[in-house]
């Protein structure tokens, strides 16, 4: 059983995750550290990866990342070391209670799949039916 | 359906599509498809995966989508004008996507209270379903990969990288995370 030990920085983002009502979260990545082994990744090691982007920074390289309800967490360590450090916490959106933020990244998501040919501002209203 | 393979299972060939507004652009990754005797040309390469696309989200995966959507009473709405991202339309006459439902769900789920009613299962293979299904309603025609969009603009930013820099460098634990 692995332990999951975090940092200050960490333990903040923790807040703000469990201000925003996921409340489970802290104790599902608990849950997950304790399902890895230094012999076996059958836990928290299996859903995380590292960022390529980052392959080339001597500080970021070690860190890996895992994605759930749109938080994300950046750990270092591995199940060899049965010990994750968890550092930063990036909470989505909608946990920041940041409205004009959270409706810029909605537009983004909506600009990048949305049709070429059709307008690409946003409708006030549903459009009236389905198109195929 | 969606089944787990095991570790002999071969390695599926998997191609990222990286299309956005400001830089239009196909990029194969890892891909063992389009090796040389297959395609001569990038062009040809990017041709034939765009038609590929094109094929199975006209005649496979739309009506896949539209036809779930009509089976639990047509609220989840798949638009063409939408890029077919499965969405609903809020009281304020604002989308909100399928997949932040999903996101929701995963943040107040109980994996321990979930394991328990499937105990063949690991923590780990009840949470990477829940990934699965989350990925699975940001299916759009386009193929872009929602989550890296919306991550990509967050990780780029120079302001969170020195952050997180500091972050990584502070190797002082303040406390063990405990299962509640």
């Amino acid at each position: 059983m692995c332990l999951l030990h975090c940092n200050a920085t960490a333990d903040k983002g923790l807040k703000i995750v469990w201000r925003a009502g996921h409340t489970n979260i802290e104790a599902n990545l608990a849950i997950l550290a304790a399902g890895d082994t230094v012999e076996q990744e059958n836990g928290l090691g299996q859903l995380t990866h590292p960022v390529a982007d980052w392959a080339k920074n001597n500080t970021l390289c070690k860190v890996r990342k895992y994605r759930t309800s749109g938080h994300r967490f950046y750990f270092v360590g591995t199940h060899k070391d049965c010990n994750y450090h968890l550092r930063f916490v990036l909470p989505n959106k909608r946990a920041e209670d940041d409205k004009p933020k959270d409706w810029r990244y909605r537009n983004r998501v909506l600009n990048a799949v949305l049709d070429e040919d059709i307008c690409r501002t946003l409708p006030a209203t549903p459009p009236a039916d389905d198109e195929d | 359906m969606p089944l787990e393979l095991g570790k002999d299972a071969p390695q599926s060939h998997s191609v990222m599509v990286w299309d956005t507004l400001e830089q239009p652009s196909v990029v194969f990754k890892q891909s063992n498809i389009f090796q040389p005797r297959f395609a001569t040309s990038k062009a040809e390469i990017h041709q034939t995966f765009i038609s590929m696309v094109t094929t199975f989200v006209t005649d496979c995966a739309s009506p896949f989508f539209k036809s779930s959507s009509q089976r639990n009473g047509g609220i989840v709405k798949i638009d063409r004008r939408y890029g077919y991202l499965p969405l609903l339309w809020g009281k304020d006459g604002k989308p909100v996507f399928v997949y932040e439902i999903i996101e929701e769900i995963e943040g107040i789920i109980d994996l321990s209270e979930l394991q328990s009613r499937l105990p063949s299962l690991s923590y780990a293979q009840i949470a990477g379903s829940l990934g699965f299904v989350r990925s699975l309603s940001q299916f759009n025609r386009k193929c872009v990969d929602i989550d890296s969009l919306v991550d990509e603009a967050a990780e780029s930013d120079p302001e969170f990288l020195s952050a997180l820099e500091k972050a990584v460098e502070d190797q002082e634990a303040v406390r063990v995370l405990a299962p509640l």
